[in-house]
């Protein structure tokens, strides 16, 4: 090897030209016999510690295997009068990359250097002595693994394809785990914290009798101030709400109705939680066509929901799936939640309000009628969107060689989307369907007969062509093993992937 | 040399065609000739032949032909004019091939947007109903304190 191992880790000699032989790789070193004045020693020397390639520390490139060749790259550095390789490093078999640094500005090194190019593929060891020229820029080497013969291009510093330093493409991906499992979103339990664990607040489910006994003694003489705590300025103050709601109040027993703390004498159920489920069941969606005609974009759908209104979904994440819908109520407030369960999961959740305020003072009067001028304004408004495509007029349906008619996905996207309903909470809910339910809107087919016959169906299979019968459009095909010219093949080609009759 | 007229009635991209031999003839090729594109100087056909002829095989060749020109050189001398019908002639070739087939008319997955399939502009709205919902209503009273 035309190497010594200097104090600066370098391994380099002057005025060798004479290629050595490769002896052994041991211990993470690379030993060969060198020449020295075209005698040739048998010592052996390390030539450097085979290490792993750290592109981080290592500014130099290492261009991709291509055939026949292996390209090693390294850059001169200025230094001084004369430029010295400063670093270089080589692909090695296993992926690991040899680092050889040469220390740089040795004057000892003369006017000329030698370096080792080396590699082993399939166990066999390749390697290559070139002189590098001190003048500043970067060599492009590589060595045949056939002949050895040595190529080298000189580029100057500077030169080269300026988008590099961006990065060599090469191959990625292949590494997806294909993994489909997922989890279950069931639905959501009711809170376990209300209202009516406070103390605070007391929710009764009175009836109309009951109702009507509270009111008369509101407006009795009956009722004593003196003794009614200062909790309140108007005694009217301790009716927090009294609302109309459209769910059944679970109930914890009859109690007597107390005003600040005053017994009114009349005796009201209490309710037991602030929040209710309302399950409204399931229903299965079932493909109408069995095609792509029963998904996005040629197929629509949208769900109206009681207290809530109509809301798009997705018919692709429907489509197929057992739909499941469970309402959440809150019956203080009135809020409630929609939860819209598509096979086992919960992907949508809609907000409402169900229920319908009775005024009992006048500022409630007042709010209601606000709330309901406000959410009939919203009731009616068509929102036109989608007109994605031109619609076909008239004038162009009979333009020589224009097919009549639109394809399934333009129709689609030619509909403006147009919204069935508005607000329809508290009062206005009521007033709504009291059901949910699903609104489809699917394709109506044009279908010629004998359709398949001259054109067929998308495949996207791979067959062989003996065993398909009937109208075949071909793809892709590799034509081989047929005795037949360029110009024949060309044409076989031509015609199958036009379409031809088997 | 071996040509056999015919008349083929199939379509012309189908890979198995279905002719009609109409006569066959033998002669020598006097001139240097394309074996994909022939060019035959053909004497004492007769009317019904000329009238139906639209196929030909020349046996020497291995080749399936359409007629794609005849043309009346003087009395009894017809060029008929040949271009290698590559479906007929290697059918058993290419019937051993496999392929990305993108159509077919038998073989189908109809979850591959189709993109030429025509639906008119009338949609068919369906609507379906859940089996239960909101059947009951109730007074709430809230009251401040217990």
């Amino acid at each position: 090897m035309a190497y010594i191992t200097t104090d600066k880790g370098v391994i380099t000699l002057c005025n060798i030209t004479n290629v050595v032989e490769f002896d052994k790789i041991e211990d993470g070193k690379v030993w060969v016999y060198y020449t020295v004045n075209n005698v040739l020693s048998q010592e052996h020397t390390d030539i450097f510690s085979l290490i792993p390639y750290s592109r981080a520390e290592e500014y130099q490139r290492i261009t991709a295997i291509n055939g026949n060749y292996i390209n090693a790259q390294h850059e001169d550095t200025p230094s001084g009068s004369n430029l010295y390789p400063y670093k270089y490093a080589m692909l090695l078999s296993d992926d690991s990359f040899v680092v050889h640094d040469t220390g740089g500005n040795d004057s000892y090194l003369g006017e000329s250097e030698l370096l080792l190019m080396y590699a082993e593929i399939g166990g066999t060891v390749y390697f290559r002595f070139r002189t590098i020229q001190n003048s500043g820029g970067r060599y492009y080497d590589a060595f045949d693994i056939e002949t050895s013969e040595l190529i080298s291009e000189w580029i100057e510093r500077g030169a080269g394809d300026p988008y590099e330093e961006g990065g060599i493409s090469g191959t990625g991906g292949g590494s997806g785990t294909f993994d489909g499992t997922g989890d279950a979103i069931g639905f959501p339990s009711l809170p376990t914290l209300s209202a009516v664990s406070t103390g605070f607040v007391t929710l009764y489910a009175p009836t109309l009798a009951q109702l009507n006994g509270l009111a008369s003694y509101m407006w009795s003489g009956g009722f004593d101030i003196d003794t009614f705590r200062k909790l309140f300025a108007d005694p009217m103050d301790v009716i927090l709400g009294l609302s109309i709601v459209p769910v059944a109040v679970p109930i914890s027993g009859a109690q007597d109705v107390k005003v600040g703390n005053i017994s009114t004498g009349i005796s009201m159920n209490k309710a037991s939680t602030q929040y209710v489920n309302v399950d409204c069941g399931s229903l299965q969606v079932k493909e109408y066509w069995g095609s792509c005609l029963d998904y996005a974009p040629n197929s629509k759908c949208q769900i109206f929901l009681p207290y809530i209104g109509t809301r798009s979904i997705d018919i692709d994440e429907i489509m197929g799936k057992t739909i499941h819908v469970k309402y959440a109520v809150d019956i203080l407030s009135g809020a409630l939640v929609a939860n819209i369960m598509c096979g086992s999961s919960v992907l949508y959740s809609f907000t409402g309000a169900c229920a319908s305020s009775i005024p009992v003072v006048s500022r409630d009067f007042t709010s209601i009628i606000s709330s309901a001028i406000q959410i009939a304004g919203n009731i009616g408004m068509a929102v036109a969107t989608g007109g994605l495509s031109t619609p076909v007029t008239a004038a162009s349906a009979v333009q020589l060689g224009v097919a009549a008619g639109q394809t399934a996905m333009n129709v689609a996207n030619s509909k403006p989307s147009v919204q069935h309903s508005g607000a329809v909470g508290g009062t206005s809910g009521m007033l709504s369907v009291q059901t949910p339910y699903l609104i489809f809107e699917l394709p109506r087919q044009s279908l010629p007969k004998g359709y398949n016959t001259f054109g067929g169906y998308p495949a996207n299979i791979t067959l062989q062509l003996g065993t398909c019968s009937g109208f075949t459009k071909v793809e892709m095909i590799h034509l081989e093993n047929i005795p037949a010219t360029d110009a024949e093949l060309n044409e076989i080609e031509t015609l199958l992937k036009a379409g031809v009759i088997l | 040399m071996t040509v056999n007229i015919s008349y083929n009635a199939s379509e012309k991209n189908k890979l198995t065609k279905s002719f009609t031999l109409l006569t066959s003839l033998t002669g020598e090729m006097v001139n240097e000739s394309s074996v994909t594109d022939p060019v035959l100087l053909i004497q004492n056909l007769t009317d019904s032949v000329v009238a139906n002829m639209n196929y030909a095989e020349i046996v020497e060749f291995n080749r399936k032909y359409f007629i794609t020109d005849i043309v009346h050189v003087r009395q009894n001398l017809y060029r008929v004019t040949l271009h290698v019908d590559v479906l007929s002639t290697y059918a058993e070739q290419i019937k051993n091939h496999s392929a990305v087939v993108s159509r077919q008319e038998n073989k189908w997955n109809l979850y591959l947007d189709d993109g030429v399939f025509k639906t008119y502009q009338n949609p068919q709205i369906i609507t379906k109903a859940f089996p239960s919902g909101f059947t009951t209503q109730n007074f709430v009273l809230a009251v401040a304190g217990g």
